[in-house]
């Protein structure tokens, strides 16, 4: 079933149309992203960009049909569950494990590595402090400012290892002060990682520093259908 | 306009005052109870013959029935995360005597499936520790579901598994390491809730447990009950023996609740993407199983209930009886009418009155943008309530109030309110929370006072919360079985109270008839309440469309 469609280009999704029943339909032009690539996707609230991001990741839509092929090293991801498709996503809200610390909720995404537990300590500090929050891993997320859990959101979508990241509104609820330096540090962290990601938003100004950039198309309507 | 402003804070105040009185009345009394008049633990309670044997039996039906009604609940909750099943609800509404006393003629030795299956079911005694405590677990698993989903509802364990997965993990991984210790946490007080009313279970110990010696509940009831004073004071002090048995529980939920969280923390970091599809087969398969006999188990008892009420001549090892006669099951239908007629007109006030006082308390939360903790509101599961009626029984005031009928009545009604407060808040905080002031405000802005507001705009989207609360109520006041014995004092008499009198003879029909009776009163209630909610969702339906 999987098919190698481009290998040249990490990440391809094609055009993909979504179509609410018998309703309104949107057409997205092709994505391609190199490692380390950021695509901005802007819109308003309440116009699919959600819920096209949550498909990509595999969690099926129950008002909505999407079409459309997501491919990721030349392997097409569809069929696959979320867990083995190499994405990885992030939250503003609810992003962490609130029952946990935050060196749990790391080594939540360092399972798969096969790592020691003296290892997986050994990395998470060094990880902690890369991202200037060293000594943090005792903390529950409630002991966090808004910036810090964004910081760390990011940093366990990341230690996973994915291909690609989702990031859906991650800088809502911010101030506009820390907002804008949270989103600096994202781009930022994000290419020194090497890892491609698509960041939703509303707001124009989260996403300038994105390489490529995608304004949500406003909805069509069948011919036929009017 | 100065008159409405003062009217709405008169009110306020009004009603902050007596939902303060309400709720906190009874603790008040009951300290004053303690305060001196409860004795400390003497050697005469210590030298009671088995008293060691009393403790370790209800510590084992508190150990037991906890931990298994929370491992099967969780089990079930995971099992039917997408597709909830109604059926735990047929099990939960069945008042526990009257499911106790089918239950007992269905499984025990000479009983229905002993005679249809010879022998297979002779370790279940009549009065045994396994009995009850499968009773216990029965009964509680079936309300760790229904109350553990709305739990759930509350945390946003949907999103929670979405990153575990795109993290790596399975679902099966997802859900027993990041969404179990979460909603093991908020579960915290109903699971204690459920030891609390184990350790120290009265109404179905005295039917179904063992009796030499017997559990410590049932053992401080017929101490209080002894007109000797001896026997008196070991009640007395049988309070703190229960109160201690209950910190042991409550221990045990919390150390039970740090076992999970740790081991699922260990585990953490070592999840799999692969789902294990046999064991969660083998989990579906097993839920299934329960799911199917448990409910097959509650029709068959309402059956054998129906049965027993109007056989005659059923003797062993007969399947069914040698005739079926209407009248004998009508004439004590007819004898048991004024505790049926009682236990009706005390179910219906207390529904009314807790159903009027909850929406006072949660709306008097809203108007002063203050939420106060659950706790506040349900610690009356938290507390043995034999040994909060022992305490009000020390208290002065409350034995000279009950000395009269009207009294004994009106204390027993304030006492079914009470307990039944808790369970209804449950039921209904959740549903009110989930709900905007927007309507509310637009009415007030449209000139409405709070109450008209409220009434107007408010509570038509919350009359189905509304009705569940009073059908809760309803359902809790049916099976009040302590306050109304004890507190009652003989002026009043319940299908419960006298179920227990009536269970504790060789007869068999009285009792059955009398369980069937309180099965329907709450099938009845739950009809009539269910058959209301569809027509109001019918008609919004209808008016929306």
């Amino acid at each position: 079933m999987n098919q190698a469609s481009s290998n040249d280009t990490p990440i391809l999704i094609s055009s993909c149309v979504l179509r609410w029943q018998q309703g309104p339909f949107i057409r997205l032009p092709e994505i391609s992203l190199e490692q380390g690539e950021t695509l901005g996707v802007m819109g308003p609230s309440g116009c699919g960009k959600s819920t096209w991001l949550r498909w990509l990741l595999g969690v099926p839509q129950p008002y909505v049909t999407i079409s459309g092929t997501i491919t990721i090293a030349g392997k097409v991801m569809n069929s696959l569950p979320i867990e083995q498709r190499s994405i990885g996503l992030v939250m503003q809200e609810q992003a962490l494990f609130p029952h946990y610390t935050v060196a749990e909720n790391l080594a939540f995404a360092l399972a798969q590595q096969k790592l020691s537990l003296r290892e997986q300590k050994a990395l998470i500090k060094e990880q902690l402090n890369t991202i200037g929050l060293a000594n943090y891993e005792n903390r529950k997320p409630h002991q966090l400012s808004g910036g810090e859990r964004a910081r760390i959101a990011l940093l366990r979508a990341a230690l996973a290892k994915p291909q690609l990241i989702l990031l859906d509104e991650p800088f809502k609820g911010l101030d506009q002060a820390r907002r804008r330096q949270v989103c600096e540090w994202t781009y930022a962290f994000l290419q020194s990682q090497g890892i491609a990601a698509i960041i939703v938003s509303h707001e124009q100004n989260d996403l300038i520093d994105a390489q490529q950039q995608l304004m949500w198309p406003q909805p069509q309507v069948d011919e036929e259908f009017v | 306009m100065a008159s409405e402003v003062s009217a709405v804070r008169f009110s306020g105040y009004g009603v902050a005052l007596f939902v303060g009185l309400f709720l906190f009345l009874p603790w008040v009394v009951g300290l004053s109870g303690i305060n001196g008049q409860v004795p400390w633990l003497t050697a005469e309670l210590w030298d009671y013959p088995g008293l060691s044997r009393v403790i370790g039996q209800s510590l084992t039906v508190g150990f037991t029935a906890t931990t298994v009604s929370t491992v099967l609940a969780s089990l079930i909750i995971y099992a039917e995360q997408r597709q909830p099943s109604r059926l735990w609800a047929l099990t939960f509404t069945a008042p526990h005597l009257a499911f106790a006393v089918a239950f007992l003629w269905l499984f025990t030795p000479f009983g229905w499936i002993d005679r249809l299956l010879p022998g297979s079911w002779s370790w279940f005694e009549h009065q045994s520790l396994p009995t009850l405590t499968l009773l216990l677990i029965s009964k509680e698993t079936p309300f760790l579901v229904v109350l553990g989903r709305q739990q759930l509802r509350q945390l946003p364990f949907e999103n929670w598994l979405l990153q575990a997965r795109s993290l790596g993990a399975s679902s099966w991984h997802s859900w027993w390491l990041v969404v179990l210790p979460a909603w093991l946490k908020s579960m915290r007080l109903l699971i204690i809730a459920v030891a609390v009313y184990s350790v120290g279970v009265v109404d179905i110990a005295s039917v179904a447990g063992p009796m030499n010696p017997p559990l410590l509940g049932p053992l401080l009831v017929s101490w209080q009950q002894q007109f000797d004073a001896t026997t008196v004071n070991l009640a007395a002090q049988g309070f703190w023996l229960l109160i201690a048995l209950t910190m042991v529980m409550v221990a045990w939920v919390y150390v039970q609740e740090a076992l999970v969280r740790k081991v699922c923390g260990r585990q953490l970091r070592r999840h799999r993407a692969r789902q294990p599809r046999s064991r969660a087969q083998a989990l579906l398969g097993v839920v299934g199983g329960l799911r199917w006999l448990l409910f097959i188990v509650s029709i068959a008892s309402g059956l054998a209930l129906f049965a027993m009420s109007f056989a005659e001549g059923w003797f062993y090892p007969a399947l069914l009886p040698s005739e079926w006669s209407l009248q004998g099951g009508i004439a004590v239908v007819k004898d048991l009418a004024p505790q049926l007629l009682e236990t009706l007109g005390v179910a219906l006030l207390t529904a009314t009155l807790v159903t009027l006082v909850l929406v006072w308390t949660r709306e008097w939360q809203r108007a002063h943008s203050r939420e106060l903790p659950d706790l506040v509101f349900i610690a009356a599961l938290l507390i043995p309530q034999t040994a909060l009626v022992l305490a009000w029984l020390h208290a002065g005031s409350v034995s000279y109030v009950i000395s009269s009928e009207t009294g004994a009545w009106w204390v027993t009604v304030y006492a079914h309110c009470w307990f039944s407060f808790a369970f209804a808040y449950l039921s209904y905080a959740p549903a009110e929370r989930a709900e905007t002031q927007d309507h509310l405000t637009v009415g007030r802005s449209l000139g409405f006072s709070y109450w008209r507001s409220w009434w107007y705009f408010k509570r038509p989207q919350l009359n189905g919360a509304l009705m569940y609360a009073f059908l809760v109520s309803f359902l809790v006041s049916i099976a009040q079985y302590v306050p109304t014995l004890l507190l009652g004092q003989g002026y009043v008499s319940t299908l419960t109270t006298e179920l227990v009198v009536l269970s504790s003879g060789a007869e068999w029909q009285a009792p059955a008839v009398a369980a069937m009776l309180l099965w329907l009163l709450a099938l009845l209630a739950i009809i009539v309440l269910s058959n209301g909610i569809r027509r109001l969702h019918f008609s919004r339906d209808k008016k929306s469309s």
